[in-house]
């Protein structure tokens, strides 16, 4: 019996949100509840950059540190000035 | 909170990871399922905290990313028992301290009690040691609803009460029975008037009943004075509440004694002091004296202990004892004559003037001693109303 191929999701969905790799939450620019990172790049009180497999997000600020973390999500915490997309 | 207080009871640590790339470090723990938090970039290390079970983790991430850990600091419970392990009087002593807090919570330590005038403080207190509340008695042991059943039928002044126990302390709440503090201001339904004494009838006023004697008349003590049956002239009686003042001419007779030697009571030097302080209702005599056997006053005073307004179960008791010794004293009859006649100034004041409104006619008095006593016998002629109510049992039985 052939199987039915199943459709990948349209870009821009909701559904295509929900399984992309990385999830964030950000609180002003103080706090960032960073899920799906697959490891970081550099860290330093003044930029973090974490590697999401199709790209690198980059937090720069001022006393930037990692509250909490476990496998793939974290707390950021710090004066956040921007975030970049490195692709 | 929760988890903070999770990380200190199983132990956690800082450490410090130094090294060429600390991030792999991080990479590789969070590879372990290592959970860390508090990570800080100090310059040339990192510093962050874990938990203590996952130190096995740490250490192989920090090999396999070819960084160096040092720890710096042990925190939480395990630490802690560790460091004082050696002074095993100190676990004792917190375990004595929870045990005697989770012992004497069970215990009444504090009694409040709120009181209308009517009923002493003091005795209602020992009303309430009598059915087992008081300080030191065990919570669980005091039948609240028997008590209250008991106290508030057992005494006519109480209308109800409330007795609450809450943590150590029992608060009694009072309330008074108005009705008994209240006059009885019923009156029976049908009343004579009876004569109180012998002797001549001066003057009568009645206002209610029939009138029985007259102006002139003699009457004897127990003599029907004013009826309350009033009967009119179509043959028919009704019974009603007799109200009159019938005054009469009597004679009184009094005698008066008093010894010729008799005791007094003079205070001696001596006195005896005795104090005790009571902890937890245990009672510790701070005295080993007895308690006197000869004539004494015992004046008491008791002060119990606060802390910041709240008062603790600790009090400290001083009793007082003045001894008294007996002085036979010996009257002379002028000093007998003196203490006679204020005898029977009072007995005038109290028993003719005020209550009978009576007044004096005229009096003749003797003074003597006879087997050891000074004896005053005194006669007054007297004008005093001698009217006594007495109520008229009415049967409400039909005869068949």
């Amino acid at each position: 019996m052939k199987e039915k191929r199943k459709k990948p999701p349209r870009p821009g969905s909701v559904l295509a949100a929900n399984i992309s790799s990385v999830h964030m939450e950000i609180s002003g620019n103080r706090e960032i509840i960073f899920e799906g990172g697959r490891g970081i790049l550099e860290y330093g009180d003044s930029s973090i950059k974490i590697n999401t497999g199709k790209y690198i997000v980059s937090f720069n600020g001022r006393g930037l540190h990692i509250k909490c973390m476990n496998n793939n999500d974290m707390v950021i915490h710090g004066f956040i000035t921007s975030i970049e997309y490195i692709i | 909170m929760g988890i903070r207080f999770l990380r200190w009871l199983f132990g956690y640590i800082e450490f410090n990871i130094t090294g060429k790339f600390p991030e792999r470090f991080i990479n590789a723990a969070a590879k372990q399922g290592v959970n860390l938090w508090r990570l800080r970039n100090n310059g040339d290390m990192l510093s962050a905290f874990a938990r203590t079970g996952e130190y096995e983790s740490i250490l192989t991430a920090a090999q396999k990313s070819k960084n160096n850990i040092h720890i710096v600091r042990y925190y939480g419970l395990p630490y802690l028992i560790r460091k004082y392990r050696n002074r095993s009087g100190l676990a004792a002593g917190l375990l004595v301290f929870i045990l005697f807090f989770r012992i004497m919570s069970g215990y009444v330590w504090r009694i409040t009690i709120d009181v209308p005038d009517i009923i002493n403080e003091y005795e209602l207190r020992s009303t309430l040691r009598e059915y087992g509340v008081y300080e030191g008695a065990a919570a669980d042991s005091i039948d609240v609803p028997l008590i209250i059943n008991s106290i508030s039928s057992g005494d006519k002044r109480i209308s109800w009460m409330t007795l609450n126990i809450i943590g150590s302390t029992a608060e009694v709440k009072v309330s008074p029975n108005l009705s008994e503090k209240l006059p009885d201001t019923k009156s029976p339904d049908a009343s004579n008037m009876l004569s109180s004494s012998d002797g001549t009838v001066t003057r009568v006023h009645v206002y209610n009943g029939s009138a029985k004697v007259k102006t002139g008349d003699g009457i004897h003590k127990g003599q029907l004075l004013v009826s309350g049956v009033m009967e009119y002239n179509n043959g028919n009686s009704v019974l009603a509440d007799s109200s009159a003042q019938v005054f009469a001419r009597t004679l009184r007779k009094v005698q008066i004694k008093i010894p010729e030697t008799y005791d007094t009571l003079q205070k001696t030097e001596c006195e005896t002091a005795k104090s005790d302080i009571s902890i937890f209702g245990i009672r510790l005599p701070l005295s080993v004296k007895e308690d006197p056997t000869d004539i004494c006053s015992k004046h008491t005073h008791s002060f119990q202990a606060e802390l910041l307004g709240n008062p603790l179960p600790i009090y400290s008791t001083t009793e007082l004892w003045q001894h008294y010794k007996k002085t036979p004293v010996k009257l002379d009859t002028s000093r007998a004559e003196e203490l006679l006649s204020n005898k029977l100034k009072l007995y005038e004041l109290f028993m003719i003037g005020s209550t009978k409104s009576g007044t004096i006619l005229s009096r003749s008095f003797n003074i003597y001693n006879k087997d050891g006593f000074f004896i005053l016998d005194a006669v007054y002629e007297t004008e005093e109303d001698v009217c006594v109510k007495s109520e008229i049992e009415v049967s409400t039985d039909q005869g068949s």
